[in-house]
Order: C-alpha cells, then structure tokens, then sequence
C-alpha cells in the first residue's frame, strides 16, 4: 500500500512537532508538510497532492473550518480531520456540516489520531470516542433545548411584526396608527393578517401566543 | 438634585412675577396718565399758535377757540400738579368771560396777557407732568429690562449646569460602557491565552509517547486540562461570535443542565440571521448567563424559560422561573443580587431595554429588549 500524505496545520509548534514524531514512525503515513497559519497551508505544494489534512479549529484569531472551502478547491481529495481542545457538540457539529471527515480531540492518546487515518482511509467517517458522552448528552437533551422555529411566525411581514407585538402590548388600533405613521384602516388590514397567518380567534389568543413566544 | 432643580424653579417664578409686575405698572402709568399728558402737550401747543391772532386793528383773542380746547384738555393730573392745572384753567375760564366784557382796549390787552400767560403755565404744568410721568416710566423700564436680563442670564446658567449635568451623566454612561468593553477584551484576552498558549501546551506534552506510557500521569494530565478547560469557557464564550448567539445559548445551556440538574426550555423564535456586533452580542449572552445563574442560586425552583424572538425591530431574549422571587432596588440591591444592577448598566450601556419583574412567590421574570435598528452608542450602525 501507497503510504499516505499527511500535510498538518497547527500554529502550535510543540503539538505539531509532536503529532509529526507520531507519525513518523508509522511505515504507512508520511508528512507531505506543515504550516502555521492558514495562509501558509494553503501557499504550500504539499497540500495539494496530501491526502489528509489534520488541521486545528483554532488558528489564531480564525477558525480552521473557515478554510475549508479553500483547501477543497486546491485539493478535492483531501481527507480533512480536524484536531481541536474543544469538545464542544455544536462545534462537531459544525465541523461535520462543513465538510470534516473526522474529529479528533487533541488530548486523546496517539493511537485514536492513527486509527482516525487508517477509519478514514478506508472510506469511512470517524468521531474520537472521548466525545460519546457529550455527543450522547447532547441527543438526550434535544426535548429540553430545543428550537421553536414556529413557521407561522416566521411568515409575518416586519410591518406585521411590529403590529402584532404593540396589539399584544394593548394599544388600540388608532395609538398603533399614530405610533407607526399608518392609517387605522391599515393597522386593521395587518391585524386581519396576522390573525390568520397565525390562527388565532381573538386578541386574547393573539396576547397568549405573543406571551408564550415571548414577545411580552 | 432634585432640591436644587426646585429652588431654580422658585427662582425663576419670582423674577418671572417680578417682571410681570414691573410690566403691568408700567402699562399703566402709560395708559393712565403718560399718554394723556403727551396729548395735551400738542393740544396746548395749538392752543398757544391760535388763542390769538393779529389783524388790521390789532390782536384779537379767539375765544370760541380758546373755549373748546380748553374743554378738550385731559384732565388727569394729580396732586400739586392738579392744583396748578386746575387754577390755571380757572383763570383762563375768568379772562375768556373777561374779555368778552372788557369796557376799552387797555383793560382787553391786559387779559390777553394774563391768558397768554395762563397758556404758558398751562404749557409748562404738562411738560412737569410729562417729566415726572418719564421719570417713573423710565425706572419702572429699567426694572423691567433688569428682570428679564436677570432671569435669562439665569435660565443660560442653570441651562448650562443642566447641560453639563446631562453631559457628565452622558459621559458616565460612556465610561460605563467603556469600561464594560475593556473588561470583557481583558476576560478575553485571559481566556484565548488559557486555550491557545497552556492548553495548547499542554497537549502537546499530552502527545509525547513518553506521557502515554504512563497511564496515571497521562489521567491526571487530561484532569488538568479538562479543568482548565472549563475555566477557560467560564472566563469568556470564545465561539460565541463564530457559533451565533442561538447556538452559545443552545450550547451553554446543555453544560448547564449537566451541572445544575435543571431542566432549561430554549424558545428561540428568528425569523432571519440575526445581525449583532460582538459587543451587543456579548451583553445579550451575558444577561442569558446572569439570568440562568440568579434562577439557579435563588429561585429554588428546577425549570427555567428562556425565550429569544425577534420582533420588529425588537429582539427580545427573556429568562424567566415560577421559583420564589424576591423585590428588587435597583438603588440598593441585596448582597445575593449584585449582578443585576450591573446586568442593568451593562444592557442599557449599548441602549437597550431593561426590565425586571419579580414578587415574593410569583416567580422572576428578566426582559432585555434591543432595537436593532438604533445607532449605537459609539455612533456606529
């Protein structure tokens, strides 16, 4: 077997010394090169004919996974494995939305980076197993934190919004009239709307569900 | 403060009433008596060119003439001023009736001439009148000019205190909000020096096959830097500008209910990208935090809401419990609410709202409400 490439970006020197000495005495793995900052991977030849990358989230002020799309357009192939202190699921999560192929948590042992190449080299996706219990906590809580991403809602105009949040307040249709330079007759013709994009019956409903949005 | 705006107030209506005062008398002399003696003086001035009047035989005196004006004359002089007029107008009323009856032309020159005298001191009684009445007008004049200058050198004053005032307060504010900024960059600072130099260093001498040789080092090793870690999140949300602040919250939230045992419900309700700056994104996060920490320290209850929705041009973000409430002074706070007061400063310092409702028993209730829209207070946006 063709040994693989490897090209790592991390601007800690003393880590990346240290992940190159690793991998260095593996037969299968070679350095294609290293780089600190983003712009010097992405400047180095190396990169190009990689076939993985390990690159940190955090590079400085920037984040790693900002580059992403960079890196795919001199290298489409490339297997990126992103190396991060953070264990954070919604930073995973963002990770894998952008196009990581693995994650690996920098204070795991040697061997989960070795077995993160050899899982993705055979074509598969992997997550270090340090981040089961926050990506399983993260699961559980999903009833708990959770997203009200009430499409109804969404549906109203700004104008709309403003209309609904001052009828909810109890001001009358003439004082939202005045308030937002608008005629009374308007203010009714948005609150005709509102009513029945949100299915409500009456001000009272429109005043609950404006409390349980959290808009009073 | 207060004192001293209500004692510039009284001060203002007393030079106000004094100058209404002075205004009014000086209308009056003018109506009563200034005005009359004015018109006299031209009356009379007639009266001296036309009593008399030279022809081929003589001078003559124009009686009938001298008769109506005399009954046309203001009368409205007062004490020796009145008696002079009135003793002059009897004479003349005496010389009119004499001439009439003069018995020869000797006798008829004579009572010309006391009238023409008696027109003379008629004359000269009006321009006394006239004088005395300028005189007073004048005073009450200057009194007046002196209130008015008096109270608007007055309201410039206590304008100009009012505005240095409203520019120290401004300025307080300012420093405030200043003062917030360095603080959280300096929170940052220590934390992106935690993550990105000693827990950097840290792994890699976590990598070194030496450490992994040695299992127990290498547990009290990952002890240290998950410590360290949690410190560092602790100290400042890093991810928050990258992650948004609906994902800081989702994400803090979930440590949260690891360490805490509450149950948060996240309501988040956007109907767009929201668009804020680090700084307001920051204060937004910050109450969140607050909010969520006060709930867990003092409200004894387990489940806590906190809802974030936008609401043209609004966006909204509430953190509330039905735990035991408590009454808060925002002048003086309990020891155990310390963070509010300055939660407080710390909101209104990028001009948005701040409000807390809270009764014994019935829960608490935390609002922020921010105008997306506004200029902020560094004249950006």
């Amino acid at each position: 077997m063709d040994k693989s490439k490897i090209f790592i970006t991390d601007d800690h020197s003393m880590f990346r010394k240290g992940v190159v000495s690793i991998l260095e005495k593996k037969s299968e793995f070679e350095i294609a090169g290293e780089a600190e900052t983003p712009e010097e991977m992405l400047a180095a030849p190396g990169l190009r004919s990689a076939d993985f990358l390990l690159l940190d989230l955090s590079l400085g002020e920037v984040s790693g996974l900002d580059y992403i799309g960079k890196i795919r357009s001199r290298n489409p192939h490339v297997k990126i494995i992103i190396l991060s202190m953070h264990n954070k699921p919604v930073l995973i999560k963002k990770a894998v939305n952008m196009g990581a192929d693995g994650y690996v948590v920098k204070q795991s042992p040697p061997e989960i980076l070795i077995k993160a190449l050899q899982t993705i080299r055979e074509g598969y996706k992997y997550l270090d197993p340090a981040l089961s219990d926050s990506i399983y906590l993260c699961l559980s809580e999903a009833d708990a934190v959770h997203t009200v991403s009430d499409v109804s809602y969404n549906s109203l105009s700004k104008r709309e919004q403003e209309v609904f949040r001052l009828l909810a307040e109890g001001f009358t249709a003439v004082q939202i009239g005045k308030k937002l330079y608008i005629s009374r007759k308007t203010v009714e013709n948005h609150r005709s709307n509102i009513m029945a994009k949100l299915k409500l019956q009456s001000l009272p409903d429109l005043i609950s569900y404006a409390n349980d949005l959290g808009v009073i | 403060m207060k004192k001293v705006l209500l004692r510039n107030e009284m001060i203002k209506t007393v030079l106000l009433l004094i100058s209404l005062f002075a205004a009014l008398i000086v209308l009056n002399v003018i109506n009563s008596s200034f005005l009359p003696a004015l018109e006299n003086s031209f009356i009379l001035k007639d009266l001296r060119n036309r009593a008399f009047r030279k022809t081929d035989y003589g001078r003559i005196m124009n009686t009938d003439f001298i008769r109506k004006t005399l009954s046309g004359l203001n009368e409205s002089y007062h004490g020796s001023i009145r008696s002079e007029f009135d003793i002059s107008l009897d004479v003349l009323t005496w010389s009119l009736e004499e001439y009439s009856a003069a018995p020869d032309d000797e006798y008829r020159d004579m009572v010309m001439d006391i009238t023409e005298n008696q027109i003379l001191n008629l004359i000269d009684i009006n321009s006394k009148m006239i004088e005395l009445r300028y005189s007073l007008f004048r005073y009450l004049l200057l009194t007046l000019s002196g209130g008015i200058i008096l109270q608007f050198l007055f309201l410039t004053f206590s304008n100009i205190k009012k505005i240095r005032f409203m520019e120290r307060l401004d300025l307080t504010e300012r420093n405030f909000y200043e003062i917030q900024k360095i603080r959280e960059q300096e929170r940052k600072r220590i934390a992106s020096y935690l993550h990105d130099s000693i827990l950097q260093d840290l792994g890699g001498i976590l990598i070194r096959p030496s450490i992994n040789d040695d299992p127990e080092i290498r547990k009290d090793m990952e002890i240290v830097i998950s410590n360290l870690r949690n410190l560092t999140y602790s100290t400042a949300p890093l991810q928050l500008h990258s992650l948004g602040l609906e994902e800081s919250i989702k994400e803090y939230i979930g440590s949260f209910q690891k360490s805490s045992a509450m149950t948060i419900h996240f309501l988040c309700s956007p109907t767009g990208e929201i668009h804020l700056d680090e700084d307001e994104e920051l204060v937004f996060f910050r109450f969140f935090q607050e909010g969520l920490n006060n709930a867990r320290k003092h409200s004894g209850t387990d489940t806590v809401w906190v809802k974030l929705v936008e609401s043209h041009p609004y966006l909204i973000l509430t953190v509330k419990d039905q735990g035991r409430g408590f009454i808060y002074d925002r002048e003086h706070p309990e020891e155990s609410h310390l963070g509010l007061p300055l939660m407080e400063q710390a909101v209104k310092s990028i001009g948005a709202e701040f409000s807390v409702n809270s009764a014994i028993g019935e829960g608490t209730f935390l609002k922020m409400k921010y105008n997306l829209y506004q200029e902020r207070i560094d004249g950006q946006k």
